[in-house]
């Protein structure tokens, strides 16, 4: 039987200004799984990624984490966050330490651990994504892409067992966008659930093995990747175009340009070995 | 602000123990300000120049503006000083025409004046060698040390870190208004620098929010923790501030 780390249902969030957030949205995250939400602007995919961290509470519905209902007392919030970590669109917002080492032993400081574990998982998480060299650096001296990953290291850290990113690749150029999804995939396949918000089909598509689009607050659909983006129904309600690959690929096959005895493409490598 | 931050940053004494650097800055201050004696401020003021332009390694230019830069309120603050209401005529040797009671310098209080901006130069002089040399992360750490109570390091840490993204914003604001012609004449300018201001501090509003999510995402109760940097104390630094005192303190004793 599937573990679901994650259920959310039928929650509703309005913001103070009356923009209705969240509409009855519900959804499972299995353990140990890739989810991409995708969703226009607007759709909420952050209001739903500040729900499940317990920074907002919705005005309607349950979450629950890992079998529990999700509590607004302070031990049960500050547990929630020390499994659930979430990494923010703009890391400008999430950074605050003047130095790189500070802002990445934030976390993991609060957290209550020994010096040496601290050490030792600020060291780790820096390794993985790369910014080990930057350890003494003030923070607002780095480039955006730094800074990007200062503050997703700075969460691995915390070695949650959810690990959320809203728009990871945002305004990032191509190789450090494949580098980060890269990354995703190896803490996933070190354990971690990873949960992504994209506008892109192609990054969702070659990225997760489960698809929930959003759409004004609300689930439009959800499923396997295959599942969701061969349904040109959905896609088109959903307003999203297929992904790029799977598009070629369903072309190539029907003119009988493909070798026969290869799963779905999942990405441009993958599909031109067909050829 | 960012310059000073950049050298911090990058000088070559970011190194250094912080607490030798304090020290060293802080002895020299104190000296400067308890003696208030002419040698003793030039000492201080030389002394400073020497550490920046040997040691710290900063660039000759950068220096020159530095010692300017104080002027612009050592002049007209001095020029206060210097000028007095004067008891009788012929004891000035310069006096401003048209006021009554007489109003000119006299020599004491030229000397006073004179006293007062080197005095205030080599405190200046103090203030640069901190902020060229020593990160703010180590100053805080330096706070911290010195039993500064936490509520007052967490603040001037945010303050420090919020500098830099309010300038940012501004700046970002402006180019953003300035590209859109928000700037070609005096009235539009005008207007420009009010929208700038009410966006820039609803931005602040918006993003100190936004900072609250993230503090409380990662657990934070209320204490902003810190790792150890682990500076090496260096014995030479700590007999060339100790120099630096006696000589400072003897001069002041003997002059």
């Amino acid at each position: 039987m599937t573990r679901y780390i994650i259920q959310v249902e039928d929650i509703h969030y309005t913001y103070p200004d009356g923009t209705g957030a969240l509409r009855g949205l519900s959804l499972s995250v299995a353990a140990g799984s890739k989810t991409a939400v995708l969703g226009a602007n607007g759709s909420g995919k952050t209001t739903l990624f500040l729900c499940l961290n317990g920074l907002l509470k919705p005005q309607k519905g349950t979450i629950c984490f890992d079998g529990e209902t999700l509590s607004q007392k302070r031990q049960a919030l500050k547990k929630l966050r020390s499994r659930v970590g979430i990494v923010f669109q703009d890391p400008d917002t999430q950074l605050f330490s003047a130095s790189v080492l500070q802002e990445v032993a934030f976390g993991p400081l609060n957290l209550g651990l020994k010096k040496e574990e601290v050490l030792r998982r600020v060291t780790r998480a820096m390794e993985i994504t790369g910014i080990a060299g930057l350890q003494d650096k003030a923070t607002h001296l780095l480039s955006y892409g730094q800074k990007k990953r200062v503050a997703i290291a700075g969460i691995l850290a915390m070695e949650p067992e959810v690990l959320i990113c809203d728009e990871p690749t945002a305004w990032l150029d191509q190789k450090h966008a494949d580098k980060i999804m890269d990354l995703f995939c190896r803490i996933n396949r070190a354990g971690t659930t990873v949960i992504i918000s994209t506008h892109d089909p192609d990054l969702a598509y070659a990225f997760a093995d489960r698809i929930v689009i959003l759409e004004q607050g609300s689930v439009l659909g959800a499923g396997g990747p295959e599942a969701v983006f061969l349904d040109d129904d959905l896609l088109a309600r959903a307003g999203l175009r297929q992904p790029q690959v799977l598009e070629t690929y369903r072309k190539l096959r029907a003119g009988g340009y493909l070798r026969e005895g290869f799963p779905l493409p999942r990405t441009r490598e993958e599909l031109l070995q067909m050829l | 602000m960012n310059l000073f931050d950049r050298y911090a940053n990058t000088g070559a004494l970011k190194a250094v123990h912080p607490g030798e650097k304090v020290c060293f800055a802080a002895a020299c201050l104190l000296l400067a300000l308890f003696f208030s004696s002419n040698h003793v401020s030039v000492a201080v003021f030389l002394i400073m120049s020497a550490v920046l332009l040997g040691r710290a390694g900063v660039p000759f230019r950068l220096y020159g503006k530095l010692v300017l830069m104080p002027f612009f309120f050592l002049i007209p603050g001095c020029l206060a000083v210097a000028l007095v209401t004067l008891p009788a005529a012929g004891t000035a040797f310069f006096v401003l025409p048209f006021f009554s009671p007489a109003v000119g310098i006299t020599a004491q209080s030229l000397a006073l004046a004179v006293t007062i901006l080197l005095r205030s130069l080599a405190a200046v002089f103090c203030l640069y060698f901190l902020a060229l040399t020593t990160p703010f992360n180590d100053l805080a750490w330096v706070m911290r040390k010195a039993r500064t109570p936490e509520a007052v390091v967490e603040l001037a840490a945010l303050t420090y870190r919020f500098i830099f993204v309010l300038a940012d914003t501004g700046a970002r604001i402006y180019t953003a208004q300035a590209s859109r012609l928000g700037f070609t004449s005096a009235g539009n300018a005008f207007k420009s620098l009010g929208g700038l201001a009410a966006g820039l501090y609803l931005w602040a509003y918006h993003r100190s929010r936004l900072l609250t999510f993230a503090l409380e995402a990662r657990c934070y109760h209320g204490r902003f923790p810190v790792l150890d940097n682990g500076f090496a104390p260096s014995a030479g630094n700590r007999l060339a501030i100790a120099g630096t005192v006696v000589l400072l303190t003897v001069m002041g004793l003997v002059f």
